[in-house]
């Protein structure tokens, strides 16, 4: 049978309608499992909302009278704690000559909700005396030697998750100043760290390891003032411990402890680190 | 003659159909555009609700994860006090408490009639026994309880005395508010020497008189007795005399009229068909349970 270019033309037309319509119906049936979703997810707001009951649902709408509340609250805090703070900071500078004196300052999450508070000390730096501040990361492990005598017990790495590992050292400038360690909230492989010294950024870093958790510290207890006179050392300040997850990262080194820890102290002379990299 | 009839027929025949398709298959493109058109209506105005519903959703995650955060500030600052007279006017409707270490606890009063209970109780360690221990011996043990009415609005120190080397035991409660006259009372217990201590707070930040038991059970009784807030729970451990001692001091709120439950769980007992026991909505996000006679 030879075809017509008319019937030829005809099928052409019935086949595009064909395909119109199969495309009408695969748009409809879309529309429909949007329109799915859509109520699935309505429902399940409404569950958690309780509009199906008038009563319940102005119940939660006065969960704003609850907010209220709260931030009253919190704008109290916030209120009452640089009273506190400047209470609790004070220093005098000591009498006797060449000695160090320092004391740890109350502080509180302002800033960083889900961080820890910031750990703050304030420094009276004598003019003849040296004071080196120094930061070091090593391998954590449970003993608190390095408390007693930093210098010796504190094995440094140079290569770590930090992207800057140190050690460093810096002297202190006579004078009187705030050294603030802010420890961030790990996060996205994250743990960031940012240390001032006054107006001075000293470190801004960051721990970069996957499915990095949060650490725990300690700091020295010096809710009150107190002196270091020349012949006796200086004090360690901090020591943090930083969970890595059990596979470990090669920049640790091979070593399987998957525990990294970080530390500030002071001491009486240099270690011939590195300075601060600052901001 | 007949061949061209036959040509001819076939060829109407072959028009038809195709002049059929085309109106069946028009159609039904007709009547699914028609359709989906509804669909998307349909679909517009659930993603309105759906976008309305959301934003309240997000907005009470908002709410609640700042009242944690209010909540930990609030502890916490607690924990910085280092006398009562550094407790501020929080003017706030909640009671706040922070355990420092296990002889101090900083504490907030708010507005309203409340009295403070100590209760405390003395007994041999039952954990650690001399091995030659007579358990029926008359070692002295006991329990002493206290009320002490508070002054509302103002901030308390409760402190626990004891000696390491040998002393009594005693505590005091001391506010920032002039009303309140300091309180201190002694047990009578002669040359305890304490070892260590533990301790558990029970939230450092409640409503007056929180329910907390939601079962069937803890609501019915919250109806007749409404629930103290605990404050302190801690057991010291030394020793009273030669014996190994535990001195247990625990110190509750317990405040004028009913449970208060907060709006959230107020949402939880109206789901329960429990709102009837809610007294009407008085203001601050807070709900009161009613009282209940205990005869009923």
């Amino acid at each position: 049978m030879r075809f017509s270019i008319r019937a030829i033309l005809a099928l052409t037309f019935l086949v595009a309608l064909a395909m119109l319509a199969w495309r009408s119906r695969m748009e409809l049936q879309k529309a429909e499992a949007t329109r799915e979703v859509l109520e699935a997810e309505i429902d399940t707001m409404e569950a958690s909302l309780r509009t199906d009951e008038p009563e319940l649902h102005r119940l939660i709408l006065t969960a704003e009278d609850e907010a209220a509340s709260f931030q009253k609250l919190r704008a109290k805090v916030e209120q009452a704690f640089p009273l506190l703070r400047e209470k609790y900071s004070e220093i005098t500078p000591p009498e006797e000559d060449n000695t160090f004196a320092m004391r740890g300052l109350p502080t509180l999450p302002l800033d960083e909700p889900r961080g820890h508070a910031p750990v703050e000390f304030r420094f009276l730096v004598p003019e003849g005396r040296p004071v080196w501040l120094k930061f070091g990361v090593h391998q954590a492990d449970s003993s608190s030697s390095y408390m007693s005598n930093p210098d010796e017990k504190v094995v440094t790495l140079t290569e770590s998750p930090f992207q800057d590992t140190g050690p460093f050292e810096m002297q202190l400038p006579p004078g009187d100043r705030i050294l603030s360690i802010q420890v961030g909230f790990a996060e996205n492989d994250e743990l960031p760290l940012r240390v001032t010294y006054g107006d001075q950024v000293l470190l801004d870093t960051k721990a970069v390891t996957k499915d990095i958790s949060s650490s725990s510290f300690s700091n020295i207890s010096a809710t009150k003032q107190f002196n270091v006179p020349p012949q006796q050392k200086l004090p360690w300040l901090m020591g943090a411990k930083v969970d890595l997850p059990p596979s470990g990262s090669g920049a640790a080194g091979s070593n399987p402890s998957s525990e990294l820890g970080f530390t500030f102290w002071l001491s009486d002379e240099p270690s011939g680190f590195d300075a601060f990299p600052g901001k | 003659m007949a061949k061209k009839k036959k040509r001819s027929l076939l060829k109407i025949l072959g028009w038809t159909l195709f002049a059929g398709l085309c109106v069946a298959i028009g159609g039904y493109v007709v009547h699914l555009s028609t359709l989906q058109r509804a669909q998307k209506e349909q679909n517009a105005s659930l993603q309105a609700r759906n976008d309305e519903l959301k934003s309240v959703v997000d907005q009470i995650e908002q709410l609640d994860a700042e009242a944690n955060r209010a909540k930990m500030l609030a502890s916490r600052f607690l924990n910085l006090c280092r006398t009562v007279e550094d407790i501020p006017d929080f003017d706030t409707p909640y009671v706040l408490s922070r355990q420092q270490g296990y002889e101090h606890d900083a504490m907030y009063i708010p507005a309203g009639s409340h009295t403070l209970r100590i209760f405390t109780r003395w007994q041999p360690d039952p954990k650690n026994q001399e091995p030659n221990a007579d358990p029926d011996s008359s070692d002295p043990k006991g329990e002493l309880s206290w009320d002490v009415p508070l002054v509302p609005d103002s901030g308390y120190f409760f402190k626990v005395d004891v000696e390491r080397r040998g002393g009594p035991v005693k505590w005091t409660l001391t506010s920032n508010n002039d009303q309140f006259e300091t309180r201190s009372e002694t047990l009578p217990l002669k040359n305890y020497s304490n070892s260590g201590a533990s301790w558990s707070s029970s939230g450092e930040v409640n409503l007056p008189n929180q329910l907390k038991q939601f079962s069937r059970a803890g609501v019915t009784a919250a109806l007749t007795t409404p629930p103290p807030v605990k404050l302190m729970d801690a057991t010291l451990r030394g020793r009273l005399d030669e014996q190994w001692y535990e001195i247990k001091f625990l110190v509750e709120l317990i405040s004028e009229g009913g449970a208060r439950v907060s709006v959230r769980e107020a949402q939880r007992l109206q789901t329960l068909g429990k709102a009837d026991l809610l007294l009407p909505y008085q203001g601050n996000g807070t709900y009161e349970l009613k009282q209940i006679g205990p005869d009923l």
